[in-house]
């Protein structure tokens, strides 16, 4: 801005742009007018001046674009992090990605629930059929007398009834009790005496399998020692009875039923000591003695192998609430066992580790699966 | 349905509660205007981009308008200061890339590349004034804009820039003086 001067007052930028708003008093004005009309330098000044504010103001207009309010709605809707419409977040439509989080537990889940299914609906007589991804065993102990006393009690009243069922397979191999084969109907004394998979599973001793699938399941074999343990081995012993031992144990156990209908798994009745014979008891007696082995697949070579041979019961159950991790060799021996825990609690367990890895690693040693003829990685949960 | 009719105030009120459709209305309702300082703060080619900056910032910065100053004024301010950051960067740019020492428009000879005479032959009279903006210094522009073409009062101006009257005054009197030293030769080619 150039400093006004007595003689050219027209050189105050400030003096013209307040000239051009009107905002000099009556005086300044005046006085400015009247140089104007003497001052040839003034006026021209002034004149360009106001020639050039002129041609500012009166340029064309430019046309707004008719979209432009649209595009910029978009955009902010976009681009503004504060203000998302309802349900998007980091950019992600929370609705959507929740339907597409469902299709993919679907997806998850669904293999594994058709993989229970088939072994389900697997025939007896078709024992190559791929295992249950998740097997759960039974692992019961003698050592309860008053529990063995009604199970002897129990085991009296049905003997007479189980007289009729085969024993041929229990008889051959008496260490054996009963590997039960999924059926799509319950009973038939003969259904057992037609599985020859359990023939050759009895010549494996020390293991009494069953599965727990008391709709559905018939035994594969007769009682050793004819104490129902549970619905399946009554089924084979006398389908009158089974149907009531179903029936009342479906009343007892309504919901375990409902939740072991839901995933299928398999008992195995465990010798109180290695290589001791197994012991049976009703299921309901059996319940404070039990100790249930979990194995599910931890690799990707399908389901999880069979358990042939379980530790003694009283030693698994000081592992109960536990899980492990094994490394089973091809021929089914147990080669390592690790703890294995979330992380939070390996942390918060951190102190028993080596007890409880030490005392893990000494008793599911015992365990024998069968032989896959490559290693296997399997998760093993006592409970 | 009455939303149109309602203020400034009471749309961007309610767009701070959240309410998309109230800083819609307001959106609208003000993007002829800001288009129209655009064109003249920085010329048509860029006007779109700015009003839409324009706006940008003003969605987010809603929870900080008080309302102590009018709605057009709080963006009349978010105008200004999107203008002078533009030409802010755009310089450093310079310096950095073309190694021009400053942004000032009287230093700057390849704004001046088209000649005034051709433009005013051409009666591109629009595009002449928009290049005298473009030499025009970035923090005189919203100021000669917001008088000028807007007709706004210095104490709005003063309001909406933060700035004293009096400073509002002496900017508006620069800008003037160099737009006068800009478009006087134009004007003296023939532009209408």
């Amino acid at each position: 801005m150039s400093p006004p001067t007595a003689t050219h007052p027209a050189e105050s930028l400030e003096l013209l742009s307040r000239h051009h708003d009107g905002d000099l008093s009556a005086a300044e004005r005046e006085a400015f007018e009247t140089h104007l009309a003497e001052c040839a330098d003034c006026r021209a000044a002034a004149d360009a001046f106001e020639r050039s504010l002129a041609a500012f103001r009166t340029a064309p207009e430019a046309p707004v674009p008719t979209d432009l309010s649209a595009r910029i709605l978009r955009k902010i809707r976009a681009q503004s992090p504060s203000r998302r419409p309802f349900g998007v977040m980091f950019g992600i439509d929370i609705r959507w990605a929740g339907v597409f989080m469902a299709a993919l537990l679907v997806a998850i889940i669904a293999p594994v629930l058709l993989s229970s299914k088939r072994e389900l609906a697997r025939p007896a007589s078709a024992p190559a059929a791929p295992p249950d991804s998740l097997t759960a065993y039974v692992v019961e102990a003698e050592g309860d007398k008053a529990a063995q006393e009604k199970r002897d009690a129990l085991a009296n009243e049905l003997r007479d009834g189980a007289k009729a069922a085969p024993r041929g397979v229990a008889k051959e191999s008496p260490k054996i009790a009963a590997k039960a084969a999924p059926e799509s109907n319950a009973g038939g004394t003969g259904r057992a005496a037609q599985a020859p998979s359990d023939a050759a599973a009895a010549e494996e001793p020390k293991t009494r399998e069953r599965r727990q699938e008391p709709a559905s399941a018939s035994a594969g074999g007769a009682l050793d020692r004819p104490v129902p343990q549970a619905p399946a081995p009554l089924a084979a012993a006398a389908p009158s009875e089974a149907a009531a031992q179903k029936k009342s144990e479906g009343a007892r156990d309504g919901a375990p039923v409902a939740a072991q209908q839901a995933a299928p798994r398999r008992s195995v009745a465990a010798p109180d000591r290695i290589g001791g014979e197994a012991g049976f008891s009703a299921r309901e007696e059996a319940q404070s003695a039990e100790v249930r082995i979990d194995v599910r697949a931890l690799d990707s070579d399908g389901a999880a192998p069979d358990v042939e041979q379980t530790p003694a019961a009283d030693r698994l159950r000081a592992l109960r609430g536990r899980e492990f991790v094994l490394v089973v060799e091809a021929d089914g021996f147990v080669r390592s066992v690790e703890p294995a825990h979330r992380e939070d609690e390996r942390n918060k367990l951190l102190k028993e580790k080596d007890a409880e890895a030490a005392a893990g690693d000494t008793v599911l040693r015992e365990l024998r699966f069968r032989a896959t003829g490559r290693p296997r990685r399997v998760l093993v949960q006592v409970r | 349905m009455n939303q149109p009719e309602r203020t400034d105030e009471e749309l961007l009120a309610s767009a701070r509660q959240g309410d998309e459709e109230a800083f819609a209305v307001f959106l609208r309702r003000h993007t002829a205007t800001v288009h129209r300082w655009m064109v003249r703060a920085v010329g048509l080619d860029d006007a779109d981009d700015m009003t839409q900056d324009i706006f940008l910032k003003a969605y987010r910065g809603l929870a900080r308008f008080r309302g102590d100053a009018p709605p057009r004024a709080w963006l009349a301010s978010i105008a200004d200061n999107a203008v002078k950051n533009r030409y802010r960067s755009r310089s450093r740019f310079r310096r950095v890339f073309a190694g021009s020492s400053d942004a000032n428009p009287d230093l700057d000879p390849p704004e001046r590349r088209a000649g005034p005479e051709e433009d005013a032959r051409t009666g591109e009279s629009r595009r002449v004034v928009a290049e005298a903006l473009r030499l025009l210094a970035p923090e005189f522009r919203m100021a000669v804009v917001l008088r000028d073409i807007e007709e706004w009062s210095y104490e709005e101006i003063a309001a909406s820039l933060s700035l004293p009257v009096g400073t509002v005054k002496s900017r508006i009197a620069r800008g003037r003086g160099q737009l006068r030293e800009i478009l006087t030769p134009m004007l003296a080619g023939g532009l209408p």
